[in-house]
């Protein structure tokens, strides 16, 4: 805590899920953020500062959204202990605003309630105020401050100037930094959760009045979207619509990206003199960059239709509708988005696992994501599928191609269900998370607050490009490249540098599954990003120029049917993306996990491959 | 030569990030970062929004 | 759909009274009063303790008298539920609505069918 921060005054907002915490947390702050409507999405912890019209300079916390202070996971405990003033490193907050959906109010006054206890100097804010007027409810202010005991405004956090009341009573309210010491607070009983409710109930019965029959969308929304069949072929409809938005709206900037970077490894070759420091430029800085910013379009797309469900309330019931679909293995339904996601990458699948509170449902979740199959293996899957199988038609109207790229998904979806179901049923029998969410109204999604969310994604994803990845480009490229060729040498460089070396000394293992060491070096810089293997094997091959055509019929030449499909199998399963590993060592602070990951695909994708070539093999291929 | 020199700076320095970001245990590099004198960082502002959560400093102290 | 009753065909009817249902057997359709929250179960097999189910149980608003009503179910054995409950919706495992004990209002064998 430095000197600075001390000084200023610490407010944490509080509140229930779907509150529209965030989306008051972006009005007081200006910083953009994430406004979700799923119940759990505001699991990350975020801070702000502002200006009250009085001057003063105000710290805010954005606390994960709770039904209560008691904590089921390690997010709730951190909104524990930050109310509390239990965290060492932080200084108890001067005011705690709890904030309400006033159109859904019982829940967070028995919240109110509990955070009495704690001893700190509350403001409840009726957040979402213009719905509940525009449905009829009537909520009399000053009875619910005078029964409640604490300050009570209404903020429309959507709305230009609709914190000003917030604003005011915070300047009103605001007493000296630094007079909170730490909070009282016992976990209550169930009882006491009882008698609780009790309370809120006469105080809900005392000041708000609600219209006989409140929001009829919702309810004949659900009728439809909550269907047996009906709700399960929206289901269907929408993930096709935002797969294919994925795949076609992001090709042409996922052109236009590649090209530039081509451009600008082009025009760097040019500039700079021949030598190392070019080809640490162009084939590891220029390049590595460049293939981890082509995803950045589709992750963006993903992740507008995933903030856009979620704003508009659609998540819950996607998750209500998968649960039990993939449930059935040991999953929770909730990780239904991070498995979603991992079909764009892998790293934004994962770091979206964090809606999962049961560390082990979690766990679970994060070990299986890189089954899916991730669009970095794209250009692998089409490049070998366009050499070696044939172009033709079956039944006369599905194409074998197609097919092929079909079975290798539903492969990576099949595994992953089989992988979980025996992580789940043999590796960790504890106790599951019970399945108990909250389905919020249907409302319509801010538009600004949904780009604001993408632009979130995207800065994420940027900087672990911008670090990790990069770091991880620059060692790979070095192991590539040095020792260079010899002189007089006529093979391509990359066979003598390490990863060279290394390629010759693990082929004999992998000969088994029928690759050869021109494969071998390639799986090496692959384990940057699994579609740079596709250059390396252009290296390899010194086919340059990234033709992928050329490239297709040098390979074609080379390999057999065998050592192509084996090939396609091991990438199915392959643990080749060390932003992946890297990734789930930061999510799950240990290398225990991205070690028990590398090891157990690695198995799969070797005993995968096997029996493919060899099985391809003995039919003749 | 001294392309060669830059280069392999370059190289030392992306795999002591490396180093420094994800193979040393968390708990060493806090007592380092002690020693050093380097803030704990409890998150900064905007630069990480995401916060603890959504930072991967791994320095902060809030982080179990 | 067989005529909906209060209970689904599949759950057995060993119930001590009548009118009184476990919430996770309940069928689709039927409204009530939560009579009970955090009963025993003796059916969950995989679940956390029934003390924590309890309290999370009432957190999210399943409370003793709070009114309830079955909405939709899911389409794989009618799991999981939704329930209106009160003036907002949860959605929950039947095998966790087990230990929510609903007195289910009269007439609501007719509610099953028509406008809910």
């Amino acid at each position: 805590m430095s000197e600075a921060l001390a000084q200023q005054l610490c407010i944490a907002l509080i509140g229930n899920p779907n509150c529209g915490k965030t989306a008051l947390f972006n009005a007081l702050t200006g910083s953009r953020q994430k406004v979700a409507n799923y119940p759990g999405v505001t699991v990350e912890r975020k801070e702000g500062i502002f200006e009250t019209p009085g001057g003063r300079r105000i710290h805010v916390l954005d606390l994960p959204g709770t039904y209560s202070l008691r904590a089921r996971s390690p997010d709730e405990a951190i909104t524990r202990d930050t109310v509390l003033g239990q965290l060492a490193t932080e200084a108890a907050p001067d005011l705690v605003v709890c904030v309400a959906d006033a159109t859904n109010l019982r829940l967070t006054l028995r919240l109110v309630l509990e955070l009495k206890k704690v001893g700190r100097p509350i403001v409840l804010a009726l957040n979402m105020f213009d719905i509940a007027e525009r449905r009829g409810i009537g909520i009399d202010m000053d009875a619910l401050s005078r029964d409640l005991g604490i300050p009570v405004v209404s903020t429309v956090a959507v709305r230009r100037n609709g914190i000003a009341a917030l604003l005011r009573q915070i300047d009103r309210l605001a007493p000296e930094s630094g007079s909170n010491g730490p909070g009282g607070w016992r976990e209550p009983s169930a009882e006491q959760v009882r008698s609780a409710h009790g309370d809120a109930q006469r105080i809900l019965d005392a000041c708000v009045t609600v219209p006989g029959h409140p929001d009829i969308w919702t309810r004949r929304l659900d009728r439809v979207v909550l269907h047996p069949v009906a709700g399960i072929l929206i289901l269907l409809a929408v993930l096709f619509l935002v797969f294919q938005a994925v795949f076609v709206w992001a090709a042409p900037a996922m052109e236009l990206i590649a090209t530039a970077f081509d451009a600008l490894a082009v025009a760097a070759q040019a500039w700079l003199p021949q030598g190392m420091l070019r080809s640490l430029l162009t084939d590891g800085f220029i390049s590595g960059v460049g293939s981890v910013l082509v995803f950045l379009p589709q992750i963006m797309i993903l992740f507008f239709f995933i903030n856009l469900m979620e704003d508009f309330g659609y998540m819950a019931r996607a998750a209500f509708l998968m649960d039990r679909v993939i449930g059935g293995v040991g999953l929770h339904g909730r990780a239904f988005i991070p498995l979603l996601s991992s079909f764009a990458c892998a790293v934004p699948g994962i770091m979206a696992t964090r809606v999962i509170n049961n560390r082990r449902d979690r766990l679970a979740t994060i070990m299986v994501a890189p089954l899916m199959t991730c669009s970095a293996r794209i250009p692998v899957y089409t490049l070998l599928i366009a050499a070696f199988v044939p172009h033709r038609s079956i039944a006369g109207f599905v194409n074998l191609q197609g097919l092929v790229m079909f079975g290798l998904y539903a492969a990576g979806i099949v595994s992953a269900f089989a992988v979980t179901f025996v992580f789940r049923k043999r590796v960790w029998r504890g106790a599951s998370e019970p399945f108990i969410m909250e389905l919020p109204a249907y409302k319509l999604p801010d538009p600004r607050n949904v780009l604001m969310g993408v632009l979130l994604r995207a800065r994420i994803f940027l900087r672990r490009a911008g670090t990790v990845i990069l770091a991880m480009m620059i060692l790979i490229w070095f192991l590539s490249t040095v020792p260079g060729a010899p002189p007089g040498a006529t093979d391509p460089a990359i066979n003598y540098s390490f990863a060279g070396m290394i390629g010759h000394a693990v082929q004999p293992v992998l000969a088994p599954i029928g690759f050869n060491w021109q494969i071998a070096i390639a799986l090496i810089p692959g384990m940057a990003a699994r579609e740079v293997a596709v250059a390396a094997l252009g290296t390899v091959y010194a086919v340059g120029g990234g033709e992928a055509g050329a490239l297709g019929n040098t390979l074609a030449a080379h390999w057999s049917l065998a050592t192509a499909l084996a090939l396609l199998a091991w990438y199915v399963f392959a643990p080749q993306c060390a932003a992946t590993l890297g990734v789930v060592r930061r999510e799950t602070n240990s290398w225990r996990w991205p070690a028990i990951m590398f090891v157990y695909m690695m198995v799969l994708a070797y005993t995968a491959a096997f029996i493919v070539y060899n099985v391809t093999t003995a039919l003749g291929g | 030569m001294i392309q060669a020199l830059v280069t392999y700076l370059i190289v030392a320095l992306a795999a002591a990030w490396i180093f420094w970001s994800m193979i040393l245990p968390v708990r060493l590099r806090a007592a380092l970062r002690r020693r050093l004198g380097l803030r704990m960082v409890v998150c900064g502002m905007l630069d990480r929004a995401g916060g603890c959560g959504g930072c991967d400093c791994q320095d902060c102290p809030l982080r179990r | 759909m067989p005529p909906a009753g209060l209970v689904r065909s599949d759950a057995p009817g060993d119930e001590p009274c009548a009118d009184i249902v476990q919430l996770g057997r309940g069928a689709r359709g039927i409204r009530g009063t939560v009579v009970q929250v955090g009963a025993e179960t003796g059916t969950v097999p995989d679940c956390i303790a029934a003390a924590e189910l309890e309290r999370l149980l009432l957190e999210i608003g399943f409370v003793e008298g709070a009114a309830i009503e079955i909405l939709h179910e899911g389409f794989i054995r009618g799991d999981p539920i939704a329930v209106r409950l009160d003036d907002m919706r949860v959605a929950l495992r039947r095998r966790e609505a087990d230990a929510i004990l609903v007195r289910v209002a009269g007439g609501s064998t007719h509610a099953a069918g028509s406008e809910s």
